[in-house]
């Protein structure tokens, strides 16, 4: 067989490891260099400094990204605590409730509307939902209706069908036998489904709910319209839900804002912007890696 | 009885996070398409913007999206050949090629937003292009390659091992077995493959904003330093902050319904080639 | 070992004098508008074990699942005529099927092992099914496990994975499975034909057993499997691609001329 196969020197596939290098390149590149330019603050602010110092004020070369962290965290938890019961329960019903034609059609739709811009789903975020919750916090005197709490909800609508089709992948996954056994021994749909299939099936969904995660802390241009962009936004104790419905900054909306444009000539000042690149890549990497190790598990089994 | 109470309850629960997901995302799309098309003329689709966006039309800012992806097709296809190649044909190890898909993989995750800082530092900055076409359609490509590589890889896998057995019996080399066999075949994948990725690229803004999009004030770029283009999602970002203004609605509206439109259609074609994804199931 | 004539009972006598535990009645099935078995009938007596065989493709495996409803979860099969148990319609209104499934038990081709321990493989149904209280369980599983003879290779193994069983252990361990609900009619989908000859054996063996205590209903390709084990049979044959009943009875009676 070809893949096997002894291999002389070939233009073909001399091209093919050129245009792979390439690539290879570029990407490898990009951590390099979010890495190389992040020195200056690394060394200004010290690791621990630039992590978890609470305080960014580049004017005064204070570059702390704790609150950003948190906003981004904040955000992305009340966007996946929303996609995930809805995304699931879905998936649950198309995969094991709706008869095949139906099915067919419903997972096609959310997998189209998975497409929808994140900047239009922004737009819809500044006309409609944060006057909703505006209105929604009247009892906690909001300044605005731009927070956290809107910025979460609407990555939580944003990452939705992520998590309901992928969640449906992994469910229909699970071999029809393991579902004709358990209907044969008398069990009920709900019954089936929670002792046969959900056990089977809960690698690939928390693979699916992971992958939701990792768009939403990504998610850049929604979150930044409607978040609010306030610095230095910080719980006082550890518990306070405050800072959720005010309004925060997030890694996201920092490195999409003016300040990346300003940075470019203040080394030290561009060197934290390229940081927050820097710790947003980890942090999505690893949330996706995570995932990724899950959703291969569930396909060896198959 | 209680089996049955939690049956039915499990129904209704589930039934109603179907109707509640669905019907969300479905008034999302209605909502768009209903202000929109109330919005929109052929003036608007074939006249240039006028007064910062509150009267005129997006011409350039359709043909400027359609430059930025044509471009990110033309990078990004090669490489993904390539990559698909590689995994598929050329890499030998299994673990390498499990490390090949879980690195495409990871570049699927990465953030936009950091494909546009990386096209900001390399080509707008160190590269002193400024503001430029080309800088948007390389960094969209490279955001999509994975999406391509994947469908090519797929389809690559699929072909029947009859197919270049016989082409080896004829006495092909490997490379005339990769012209003559697996680029082919896989045509449909690196179609479907495109049709998605460019779907997803030519809504994106976070990676365009910094390196290749201004707001007013370009037309049809004639080189590459400092020629930025007009695009879809960058008009409709900044007329978004500018919602406050009544004047701009209507026009906001039927930009979004111009860029929703051309990202479902890019999707909808793509699906005649993504049937099989169906077909494979039960 | 060897089966010697397996029933002793080979006139049916108790085959007319009891009141059938399954009567098919007239029963068609239907892919779309074009029929897949027409009209069908037969009625099953008590602890009988029936087989239904046929060439593959007639629709054996369609017609059994049709007998506990579990057709109608994964196609889109429409089914005409009347199948009841003990005398009342499966399909009547205000059945609950999930009830019927639980006392027509079934076995298929395949073992379906859960990916859990042996213990919770046979609990898996009996701890939904029946009312039965939590510390009973381990002497239901320790008699199933015994009832498939199985018992003996896997009480000290009862908490380790289910998986690491032999193919034909595995059969068995469904079998348990399903005895453990404590089911009235037993369905077998050509239980012995992933198995090697041993294991085939151990299954015969059981199943001349069972019928001491249940019904059963044995789909099989096997001509001298079904001769070793069936009072009677239902045997299938396609024309024009319709699946029909081509003859009913002991087995010894049918010639294969027409299929």
């Amino acid at each position: 067989m070809i893949r096997g196969e002894h291999q002389s020197f070939s233009m073909t596939k001399a091209m093919s490891l050129g245009f792979s290098l390439l690539a290879f390149g570029f990407l490898g590149c990009m951590v390099g260099l979010f890495l190389w330019q992040s020195l200056p603050v690394w060394q200004h602010e010290g690791v621990l400094g630039y992590l978890f110092g609470t305080e960014w004020f580049y004017r005064a070369d204070r570059f702390g990204i704790l609150s950003m962290v948190y906003g981004t965290l904040a955000v992305s938890v009340i966007a996946v605590l929303l996609a995930t019961p809805i995304g699931i329960g879905a998936a649950l019903f198309t995969a094991e409730i709706l008869p095949a034609s139906l099915r067919r059609g419903v997972k096609l739709t959310i997998e189209l509307l998975a497409g929808i811009p994140s900047v239009v789903y922004g737009l819809l975020g500044i006309l409609f939902l944060r006057n909703w919750i505006y209105t929604l916090l009247e009892p906690f005197d909001p300044i605005t209706g731009d927070t956290l709490l809107t910025a979460g909800i609407l990555l939580g609508i944003m990452i939705l069908p992520t998590v309901m089709t992928l969640s449906e992948d992994a469910i229909r996954g699970v071999s029809a036998s393991y579902r004709d056994a358990a209907r044969g021994l008398g069990l009920t749909s709900f019954e089936t489904v929670r002792s046969g299939i959900l056990p089977i099936a809960k690698p690939g969904i928390v693979a699916a709910i992971l992958l939701g995660l990792g768009r939403a802390l990504g998610e850049t241009i929604a979150v930044f319209l409607v978040v609010g962009r306030q610095d230095n936004q910080l719980p006082e104790s550890l518990f306070s839900l405050r800072p959720i419905i005010e309004p925060g900054q997030t890694l996201t909306s920092k490195l999409g804002g003016s300040e990346t444009h300003l940075a470019y000539g203040n080394p030290l000042h561009w060197a934290a912007i390229a940081g927050l690149g820097l710790v947003l890549l980890t942090i999505v990497a690893a949330v996706t890696w995570l995932g990724g190790r899950l959703a291969e598990e569930r396909h060896y089994n198959e | 009885m209680m089996r049955h109470w939690s049956n039915a309850l499990f129904f209704l629960i589930t039934g109603a996070c179907t109707f509640v997901g669905l019907g969300l995302l479905l008034a999302i799309l209605a909502a768009i398409t209903f202000k929109g098309l109330s919005s929109l003329s052929w003036d608007f689709l074939f006249k240039p913007m006028k007064e910062a966006g509150a009267s005129g039309g997006v011409f350039y800012n359709i043909i400027g999206t359609v430059i930025l992806i044509g471009t990110a097709l033309i990078v990004s296809s090669p490489l993904a050949f390539a990559l698909a190649l590689l995994q598929q044909v050329y890499l030998k190890k299994r673990s390498l090629r499990r490390a090949l898909t879980l690195f495409l993989y990871l570049i699927n995750g990465i953030p936009s937003i950091l494909f546009g800082l990386f096209g900001l530092t390399v080509f707008v900055q160190f590269f002193d292009w400024g503001k430029s076409w080309l800088t948007g359609g390389i960094v969209l490509g490279l955001m999509i390659l994975p999406t391509m590589a994947v469908a090519i890889s797929e389809r690559i896998h699929a072909i029947p091992q009859a197919y270049f057995e016989t082409a080896a019996g004829l006495g092909l080399r490997p490379a005339q077995i990769v012209w003559s066999i697996f680029i082919p075949y896989s045509l449909n994948g690196w179609l479907s493959g495109s049709l998605l990725g460019l779907a997803r690229a030519a809504g994106e803004t976070a990676p365009i904003m910094f390196t290749a999009t201004v707001f007013s004030g370009a037309t049809v770029p004639d080189g590459v330093q400092e020629s930025p283009v007009l695009s879809l999602p960058y008009h409709i970002f900044i007329l978004a902050q500018e919602s406050y203004n009544p004047q701009m609605i209507p026009n906001l509206w039927a930009s979004a319904f111009v860029l929703v439109a051309m990202v479902m259609v890019l999707s909808l074609f793509s699906l005649p080639w993504r049937k099989r994804a169906f077909e494979a199931k039960r | 070992m060897k089966l010697e004539e397996p029933v002793t009972d080979k006139s049916g006598a108790n085959l007319t004098t009891s009141k059938p535990v399954l009567e098919v009645d007239s029963l068609s099935i239907f892919a779309g508008g074009r029929p897949l078995l027409q009209r069908i009938s037969f009625s099953i007596a008590v602890h009988e074990v029936f087989g239904i065989i046929g060439p593959s493709g007639v629709g054996k495996t369609t017609l059994l699942r049709t007998l506990n409803r579990l057709l109608e979860l994964d196609s889109e099969l429409s089914v005409t005529g009347d199948i009841r148990f003990h005398g009342k319609s499966n399909f009547a209104g205000g059945t609950d099927v999930d009830a019927l499934r639980a006392k027509i038990g079934m076995i298929f081709q395949q073992p379906v092992v859960f990916p859990t321990t042996v213990y919770k493989n046979v609990i898996f149904g009996l701890r939904h099914v029946t009312p039965l209280p939590k510390k009973q369980y381990p002497e239901v599983v320790e008699q199933a496990l015994k009832e498939v003879s199985l018992w003996n290779q896997v009480k000290e193994r009862l908490h380790e994975s289910a998986e690491h069983l032999s193919l034909g252990q595995q059969q068995r361990l469904c079998l348990a499975r399903t005895l453990a609900v404590d089911p009235e009619v037993i369905l077998m989908d050509e239980p012995t034909s992933a198995l090697d000859t041993q294991s085939t054996q151990a299954i015969e063996q059981l199943i001349y057993r069972l019928k001491e205590t249940r019904t059963i209903v044995l789909v099989t390709h096997n001509l001298a499997q079904a001769k070793r084990l069936t009072h009677r049979v239902a045997a299938l044959t396609a024309k024009d691609n319709i699946g029909r009943l081509a003859h009913l009875g002991p087995i010894h009676e049918w010639t294969e001329e027409g299929a």
